[in-house]
C-alpha cells in the first residue's frame, strides 16, 4: 500500500477525508475505495480538492466522486456547493464544455434482431448524417435570431422543429432548459460559434453508442425506466461545443478582474471567481445557462437524426423515447438542508432521491412549479444515472437516492475517469489495431481519426465497473442496469 | 551548438500541457505558438504551406503577462476552430503585457489539419518563472 499525505484520512468505508489546513475553508471528502484512492493519491487531484476548499462560501466539504482525476484548478469529478448569499461561482468550477452530458434513448428493438450487418449499418448511418469530429462543417445552421431562441429554450427549440417529441422533455433534467439564460450576456463570438455547430458530436471523448441491456440489477426500477434485457439502446455524449468553450473563456478573463475587485484569494488563477451575487456572478451564471441550453438543444437535434435513422433502417413506427438525458459539467441553485446553493458539478452527475420536490413536479417550496421534471414518475424510484463507460467496456443506469442528497449534495460519477494521458495513450495504442480488437469483442468502432479512438482507449479509463460499485456501495447512486457495447461512432 | 529546445510536452491525466522556453518573454511566447501548432495542427503536408496567402495581425494587452500569454494562446485557437483559418507561422513581439503578432496564414480550411480538439489554453497553475537569462511556463489545455 501506497503511502498517504498525512492529511488524508480514511474514516469509513469509501470514504476519506482531507483534513483542514491552512487556507481551507471545509476538509475535502473525497469518495473512493483503497483501489482508486491510490490513483487520486498519484496524480495529486486531492490537492485540487484541497485547493476548491479554500474558496469563499463553501459548504461542508470539497467533495470528490470516485472517478475523479486532476483536472485543471477544479479536479475532475468534483462536487462543491457555495452559499448564494455568502459564496462564489466560478467558471472553472463547470467547465468550458458547459452541460457536457450523456443521454440514454431507449429503442422497441430487441438485441437479437440486430445482425452485425445492421449494426454496421446503423454505425455507417450515424457516421455520415450526424456530424462529429474537429470543425464544423455538415451542421444545422441557425440565424443569429435562431440561435437566441435556442439559448433561450434548450431541447424545446429542437422538439419545435421536428427533432424528437415533446414527450421527450419529461426525461430530461431539468425538462431541457434552464430557465433565465440570457443571450445578451454572450460575446459576438460565442455567438458566432454557436451558429454552426448545432446538430454536432464535436471530439475527444464524445461518443455515440448502440448498445444493448445486458443485465438488470433492479427489475422494478429498469420498468419505470422503461429499460429491459436485451433492449437496444443508443447512448449520446456531447455537449455545448464551441460556443461553450468561448463562454468559459470570456468569464474567467472577466473573473481575474473580479478577484482583484473583491478581494479574492485563490490557489490557482483557474479557480478565478466572483461573488454569486455580484454582477459579474450573475452574467456568468446567465450566460452560463444559456449554454446548457444549446447543450441541450445540441443533443435533441441528434437524438431526431438518431430516430429518424432507426425509423429508416427498421419500421416507420418504431418505438422510442429517452432513459434520460443528464448533464455532468453544470452550476445549479438548488436547496440542500434549508439552504439555497450553487452547486458545482464538474465532471460529477445529480443523483437525486425521490424525496426531492424537483422529482415530484413540485418545487422545492412543495407548492408546485410549472417545471415538473418526468411528471412525478421517478419520485418512488429517484432520478436516472447515466454513467458512461469505455468503448470497449459497459455503461450502466443507475438511480439517485436520499442518502446522496445527505452525502454529496445529490451527486455521484459521471463515468469511468482517466487514468493515462491522451499523450500516453496514444504512444501505447494503435488506432488500426484497438478496432480489430473491438471488432473481436463483437463491437464496430468507427472513427473519424484513429488517433483520437486510440486517445480513448479503454486501458486509458479506470475500470467503470470499479467506480459504479464503489458509487453503489456509498449509496450516492444505485445500480439498475448495465448496457454492452455494439457498435461507438468517434470523432 | 545545437538550437535551444523550445517546448515540451508533458503528461497529464486529462488534457494536454506543454513546458515552454525562451530567452525572452518574447521568446517563451513564441515558443507558446510554436507548441501550441505543434499540438493542434498536422502540418506534415506541405501542400497548404504552398498556399500561403496572406498576414493576419494580433495586438492584445492584459494585466499580467500570463493573461497574456492565455489570451493570445485562446485567440490562436478562436482562429483555427472558429475561423478555420489556417495559420501557417508567426512572429510574436511582447513588451510585458502588450503583445503583436504577425502571422503567415493560408487560404486552406484549418479543418482539413486539425489534429485534435484543444478547447482552449487554461489558467491552470500558470506561472512565467523568470530567471536571470531564461523564462519557463507549463501551460495546461483543455481538450
Amino acid at each position: 500500500m501506497m503511502d498517504m499525505p498525512g492529511n488524508i484520512i480514511k474514516i469509513a468505508d469509501y470514504k476519506y477525508l482531507i483534513q483542514k489546513s491552512s487556507g481551507m475553508n471545509v476538509p475535502g471528502l473525497i469518495f473512493a475505495d483503497d483501489t482508486l484512492i491510490r490513483k487520486v493519491i498519484e496524480d495529486k487531484a486531492y490537492e485540487q480538492v484541497a485547493n476548491v476548499a479554500t474558496l469563499r462560501g463553501i459548504q461542508d466539504y470539497s467533495m470528490a466522486m470516485p472517478d475523479i482525476h486532476y483536472g485543471y484548478g477544479f479536479p475532475i469529478g468534483g462536487v462543491a456547493a457555495f452559499d448564494i448569499k455568502e459564496g462564489i461561482i466560478s467558471p472553472g468550477g463547470i467547465g468550458y464544455d458547459i452541460n457536457c452530458g450523456v443521454r440514454m434513448i431507449k429503442t422497441g428493438i430487441d438485441a437479437s434482431d440486430l445482425g452485425r450487418e445492421k449494426i454496421k449499418e446503423l454505425c455507417r448511418k450515424f457516421y455520415n448524417n450526424i456530424p462529429a469530429g474537429v470543425g464544423r462543417s455538415g451542421s444545422l445552421p441557425v440565424s443569429a435570431g435562431e440561435l437566441k431562441e435556442v439559448l433561450r429554450k434548450g431541447a424545446r427549440w429542437a422538439i419545435e422543429r421536428g427533432y424528437g417529441d415533446s414527450g421527450h422533455l419529461q426525461d430530461i433534467e431539468d425538462e431541457g432548459f434552464m430557465e433565465g439564460a440570457d443571450p445578451e450576456d454572450l460575446s459576438d463570438r460565442a455567438l458566432q460559434r454557436g451558429k454552426t455547430q448545432l446538430g454536432t458530436l464535436g471530439a475527444g471523448n464524445h461518443f455515440l453508442e448502440i448498445q444493448k441491456i445486458s443485465d438488470i440489477y433492479d427489475k422494478e426500477t429498469a420498468e419505470v425506466f422503461g429499460i429491459k434485457k436485451g433492449m437496444v439502446t443508443v447512448m449520446v455524449h456531447t455537449g455545448s461545443r464551441g460556443l461553450g468553450y468561448q463562454v468559459c473563456d470570456d468569464y474567467l478573463k472577466i473573473m481575474q478582474k473580479a478577484i482583484k475587485k473583491y478581494n479574492i484569494e485563490i490557489k490557482d488563477r483557474q479557480l478565478a471567481c466572483a461573488p454569486f451575487k455580484s454582477p459579474e456572478g450573475q452574467r456568468y451564471f446567465r450566460a452560463m445557462k444559456c449554454a446548457a441550453n444549446y447543450a441541450w438543444a445540441n443533443r435533441q437535434v441528434i437524438t431526431g437524426k438518431i430516430i429518424e435513422i432507426l425509423r429508416e433502417v427498421f419500421s416507420s413506427d418504431i418505438k422510442t423515447g429517452l432513459v434520460y438525458d443528464v448533464c455532468h459539467n453544470v452550476g445549479k441553485v438548488e436547496e440542500h438542508n434549508g439552504k439555497k446553493l450553487i452547486v458545482h458539478r464538474k465532471g460529477a452527475t445529480r443523483s437525486f432521491g425521490p424525496s426531492r420536490p424537483e422529482l415530484s413536479g413540485k418545487d422545492s417550496s412543495g407548492k408546485g412549479s410549472p417545471r415538473k421534471d418526468s411528471s412525478g414518475k421517478y419520485s418512488k424510484t429517484g432520478q436516472p444515472v447515466i454513467v458512461p463507460g469505455t468503448m470497449g467496456t459497459s455503461s450502466y443506469v443507475m438511480k439517485g437516492t436520499d442518502n446522496a442528497l445527505e452525502e454529496s449534495f445529490g451527486s455521484t460519477c459521471h463515468g469511468a475517469g482517466r487514468v493515462m494521458s491522451r499523450r500516453k495513450a496514444k504512444s501505447l495504442v494503435d488506432g488500426r489495431e484497438l478496432v480489430k480488437r473491438l471488432d473481436s469483442k463483437g463491437i464496430i468502432l468507427m472513427a473519424r481519426s484513429l488517433k483520437t479512438a486510440a486517445e480513448e482507449a479503454p486501458e486509458a479509463y479506470k475500470d467503470v465497473s470499479g467506480v459504479v460499485e464503489v458509487c453503489h456501495n456509498a449509496g450516492l447512486s444505485s445500480k439498475v442496469a448495465r448496457a454492452r457495447p455494439l457498435g461507438v461512432v468517434k470523432g | 551548438m545545437a538550437e535551444q529546445q523550445k517546448f515540451r510536452e508533458i503528461d497529464h491525466s486529462s488534457d494536454i500541457a506543454v513546458e515552454v522556453y525562451g530567452s525572452t518573454l518574447g521568446e517563451l511566447f513564441n515558443s507558446a505558438f510554436e507548441g501550441l501548432l505543434f499540438l493542434a495542427l498536422d502540418k506534415g503536408n506541405d501542400k497548404s504551406r504552398k498556399k500561403e496567402s496572406g498576414k493576419k495581425k494580433i495586438q492584445l494587452e492584459a494585466s499580467s503577462p500570463e493573461e497574456l500569454l492565455v489570451d493570445f494562446l485562446n485567440e490562436i485557437l478562436f482562429l483555427i476552430n472558429a475561423e478555420n483559418i489556417m495559420i501557417q507561422s508567426g512572429k510574436v513581439t511582447v513588451k510585458e503585457n502588450y503583445l503583436e503578432a504577425d502571422l503567415s496564414i493560408s487560404r486552406d480550411s484549418a479543418e482539413k489539419y486539425i489534429k485534435q480538439e484543444i478547447k482552449a489554453a487554461t489558467y491552470h497553475n500558470l506561472d512565467i518563472i523568470r530567471r536571470r537569462s531564461s523564462f519557463k511556463a507549463t501551460v495546461f489545455f483543455d481538450t
